[in-house]
């Protein structure tokens, strides 16, 4: 392999965890930009999501043999809704009641749902590594001397998917409207008749549910999942909603991309026990430097 | 001239809220800023106080005419000009004694190190903060007050809370933002004679407010912005008569 | 209502909060001799240290308004300063004591210096960063930490004329001198939050606009706070080191962090009593629960939705018992009787 294709295989490799971090990404930019809330427990849902799928792989897999797609098919589907659901109980429970609070309250109770979700996972699953099955695990497609594995095909053509759905959903129905015209100005959307409690729910709703997508997609990519995971990759899909400048969709899904490929590359290059450190280093210079994010966003306050 | 506004100008993205405006204040005098709604009046303020930097022009303060255009709030503060809020804004949780003894921070020069030795010199200044503070309250007809927190205030004794802590920073100009905003008449009088007495103590006042009798018998001068411009400057009757403030606040008489 | 009356009912409180206080030291410094159980002097230990560290995080969170999510990188780095002090050069317990505190406090100024001009969850994310941060690289620096194998240390000794008195492993030493030193920090935090300071503190949470236009410099009380809260966690640092004779990373992981703003959250933000209570309580209850160690984290969340949720100003906010504003001086308390009678008369 020549240096240059090293480097475009290190990029393949970091788009496909890329777009999982987009499609995280999203929940934490959707809610941020409607209720400027820094959704913790975001990261928590996301691995539940795999959770979920590995609960019904396993209730059917005792019961019926299913081909391959179906299974993925019904994994997917039950990661989605039992995500979203689990976003919109979340938002009704916890953080509807301090709507009027101030944020730094909000924001210790997002990290308390963190735990107590971590912490059931950790009682439910128990605190090892559990493992994910494995589907299509031969199918490799080669384009000279790189390698695409199937999931990763699979990884990026579904997040794809997800994500122009959902673009379409927020500029072309009715429904999008009343979503961005919330998270331009609450109190002026609550005047025009829009219900903005429901509209928070659909929001919860809907990047709860990709984030549950992405925790299948997460699960099957890496093969082993574990309570905790979803801490690292949440504040590291959050890093990606940041460098997008958070509240920007578009710019969470460039953010995922980006931070994913140089997160491959980082890890080709450097060290990777270091891996780590690098996403949270990303975040605190971003933070300082650029909290705007790449895509500015101009607002009048 | 104790303040000095030349030509000062800020915009926010397009929107110009302030353009080339100027405008001067004398000792212990009371000058009244009107205009429309969306003027820029609490931008001018703003501006003076260093919570916003202005795009151009120049602000001077004091007998030196001290340049303190660039300034940040805490210095502008300290360099004496203090300031009241539009909403009241009072340190919620605290009482209101300790509301004002907060205005004396500037004042006072206890170190670190001096509280935590509980020195002698520290234990003094303690001693004279909470007097002058509980002086100023009364000033305000507060007194009986000073161990309420500020959130249990009702509205008006709030805005008057915000009078005392912003005279315990001993300032030598106080900016007023509609300190008579939901006052009743009673209140109002009793405010009118409050800024009455705090420019007697030599203390210059440039006051925002949409109450026309009170800023009429009030001010000796009267300056009018509208949209980001001052249209009219001059003694309180001249004002009322000038046909530029009557078409902005009343809309220009159309042409047929 | 006449002078002499009210000076009377005034001695008689302090009386009484003298009393009090007199007699609640007294309780905790015999406490060993009529309950010498090891394991629950090792707790009460904890407790103590945790009490110290919660007081520091409050100047942050509670008086400044500062979240900080990342607050045991600072305890970190004042354990491991000892700790390397100890193992590298083989200075004693005591003798490391200023460095602890200053290299803290350092650390504080300098990571403040950088993050400060951020705001409310921003800020608190960049703590966090910072946090994991430190942990990873502790982690990762093997030559000088020991990596995730920590550090073993020797154990505090003092040292008389001839006679020397080695702290052991037994607790009872350690109870003495987390005692102390939570009276020490206690101390320090009632004048700071009765001076000048602490109004300028909690003037800036409250409204940091309104603070500056008072003449606040925000910007450096911010920062000032900032140095305070991280100079107090390497003291604990100091303190946990020594008690542990060991440190690993283990310990100053995001859920220190977490549990340390549960006790903070639990307590009451921005009291001195609250945040003792807190610390208290959550090293308590979770030794009770022993069955339920598993629960722990749970635990931690659940206080601070509840608490957020039903009582945001925690079981002892709004009960100022230790910085309630009190006057500095007898004489001037008087004068107070004085003005509020007169007051009255009006």
């Amino acid at each position: 392999m020549s240096p240059f294709e090293t480097f475009i295989q290190q990029l393949i490799n970091g788009l496909s965890i890329g777009m999982i971090y987009a499609l995280i990404a999203l929940g934490y930019t959707m809610v941020y930009g409607i209720i400027q809330l820094i959704n913790f427990a975001h990261g928590e849902i996301f691995i539940l999501g795999a959770f979920f799928a590995l609960f019904v792989f396993s209730f059917l897999g005792s019961f019926v043999p299913l081909n391959n797609i179906v299974t993925i098919i019904i994994m997917f589907a039950a990661a989605m809704a039992g995500c979203g659901l689990l976003g919109v109980i979340i938002e009704r429970v916890a953080y509807r009641p301090l709507r009027k609070a101030p944020r730094l309250a909000c924001l210790i109770t997002a990290i308390g749902v963190s735990f107590i979700l971590q912490n059931l996972m950790m009682i439910v699953w128990g605190p090892i590594d559990k493992s994910f099955p494995v589907f299509f695990k031969h199918v490799v497609f080669t384009v000279g001397a790189l390698r695409i594995t199937f999931m990763q095909g699979f990884i990026i053509i579904t997040s794809l998917l997800l994500m122009i759905s959902l673009h379409f959903f927020v500029r072309r129905t009715m429904l999008g409207k009343a979503l961005r015209a919330t998270s331009e100005d609450m109190v002026a959307a609550r005047l025009m008749g829009i219900n903005v409690d429901k509209v928070i729910s659909i929001c919860f709703l809907i990047g709860s549910a990709l984030a549950g997508a992405g925790g299948v997609m997460y699960g099957m990519y890496y093969t082993t999942i574990t309570f905790h995971d979803g801490y690292l990759v949440g504040i590291k899909a959050f890093t990606a909603a940041v460098i997008g400048g958070i509240g920007n969709v578009p710019g969470a899904m460039l953010g995922g991309v980006a931070l994913g490929m140089l997160e491959g590359l980082a890890a080709g290059y450097i060290s990777s026990a270091w891996k780590n450190v690098f996403a949270f280093l990303i975040l605190v210079l971003l933070l300082l430097c650029w909290p705007s994010g790449i895509l500015r966003k101009f607002r009048n306050e | 001239m104790i303040l000095e506004v030349n030509g000062l100008s800020k915009h926010f993205g397009g929107i110009h809220a302030l353009t080339n405006v100027s405008l001067s204040v004398a000792k212990s005098e009371i000058v009244g800023l009107i205009g429309p709604n969306g003027a820029g009046k609490t931008t001018f303020f703003n501006c003076i106080t260093g919570v916003y930097h202005p795009d151009s022009g120049k602000i001077l303060f004091g007998e030196y005419a001290r340049d303190i255009t660039h300034h940040p709030a805490h210095k502008v503060s300290g360099q004496g000009i203090a300031r009241t809020f539009q909403s009241a804004r009072v340190f919620a949780s605290m009482s209101a004694l300790e509301n004002v003894m907060v205005g004396t921070f500037s004042r006072t020069n206890a170190s670190v190190w001096s509280a935590l030795r509980c020195s002698s010199r520290m234990i003094e200044e303690e001693h004279a903060v909470r007097r002058r503070s509980e002086e100023l309250l009364r000033f305000v007809k507060l007194g009986r007050r000073a161990f309420d927190v500020a959130a249990s205030l009702p509205f008006g004794l709030q805005r008057r809370l915000e009078i005392a802590r912003a005279l315990a920073t001993e300032p030598r100009l106080l900016l007023m933002d509609e300190p008579a905003a939901g006052m009743n008449t009673a209140e109002k009088a009793e405010l009118l004679e409050l800024i009455r007495k705090i420019c007697e103590n030599g203390i210059s006042v440039l006051i925002i407010e949409h109450d026309m009798k009170l800023v009429m018998g009030l001010c000796q001068r009267i300056v009018v912005l509208d949209s980001g411009e001052k249209i009219c400057e001059g003694k309180p009757g001249d004002v009322q008569c000038d046909t530029k403030v009557i078409e902005a606040y009343l809309g220009k008489e159309m042409h047929r | 209502m006449s002078k002499k009356n009210a000076t009377s009912g005034y001695n008689r409180g302090r009386l009484l909060r003298t009393a009090m206080t007199v007699g609640m030291l007294a309780i905790l410094f015999a406490l060993p001799y009529f309950n010498h159980n090891e394991y629950q002097l090792d707790v009460l230990v904890s407790a103590g240290i945790f009490a110290i560290l919660v007081l520091g995080l409050n100047v942050m969170t509670g008086y400044c308004g500062l979240l900080n999510l990342g607050y045991a990188a600072f305890f970190a780095s004042g354990a491991y300063t000892y700790a390397i002090l100890n193992v590298k050069y083989g200075l004693s317990f005591w003798v490391s004591l200023p460095a602890c505190i200053i290299s803290a406090g350092a650390l504080g100024l300098v990571f403040g210096s950088c993050v400060l001009r951020l705001k409310g969850d921003y800020l608190a994310l960049v703590t966090l960063g910072f946090g994991e941060i430190t942990r990873i690289a502790l982690n990762n620096m093997d030559g000088l930490t020991g990596g995730p194998n920590g550090l073993t240390l020797s154990h505090p000794v003092i040292r008389f004329a001839n006679k020397s008195f080695d702290f052991g492993i037994k607790s009872l030493p350690y109870y003495y001198l987390s005692l102390l030193a939570l009276l020490v920090t206690i101390i320090i935090m009632r004048r700071l939050s009765n001076s000048r300071f602490g109004r300028a503190w909690i003037a800036i949470k409250e409204d940091e606009v309104a603070a500056a236009c008072m003449g606040i410099n925000t910007g450096k009380l911010k920062l000032f706070a900032f140095c305070i809260g991280s100079a107090i966690a390497g003291f604990a640092g100091w303190l946990f080191a020594g008690k542990q004779g060991f440190v690993s990373p283990e310990s100053f992981d995001f859920t220190t962090s977490i549990m340390l703003v549960a006790m903070l959250v639990l307590g009451g933000i921005g009291s001195i009593s609250g945040a003792i209570v807190g610390a208290l309580a959550l090293t308590i209850i979770p030794e009770l629960l022993r069955p339920l160690q598993e629960y722990r984290m749970f635990l931690f969340g659940a206080i601070m939705i509840i608490m957020m949720l039903f009582r945001p100003q925690g079981l002892l906010g709004g009960v100022r018992i230790f910085e309630e504003f009190r006057p500095v001086s007898e004489r001037v308390r008087q004068e107070e009787d004085e003005v509020l009678a007169e007051d009255l008369k009006q």
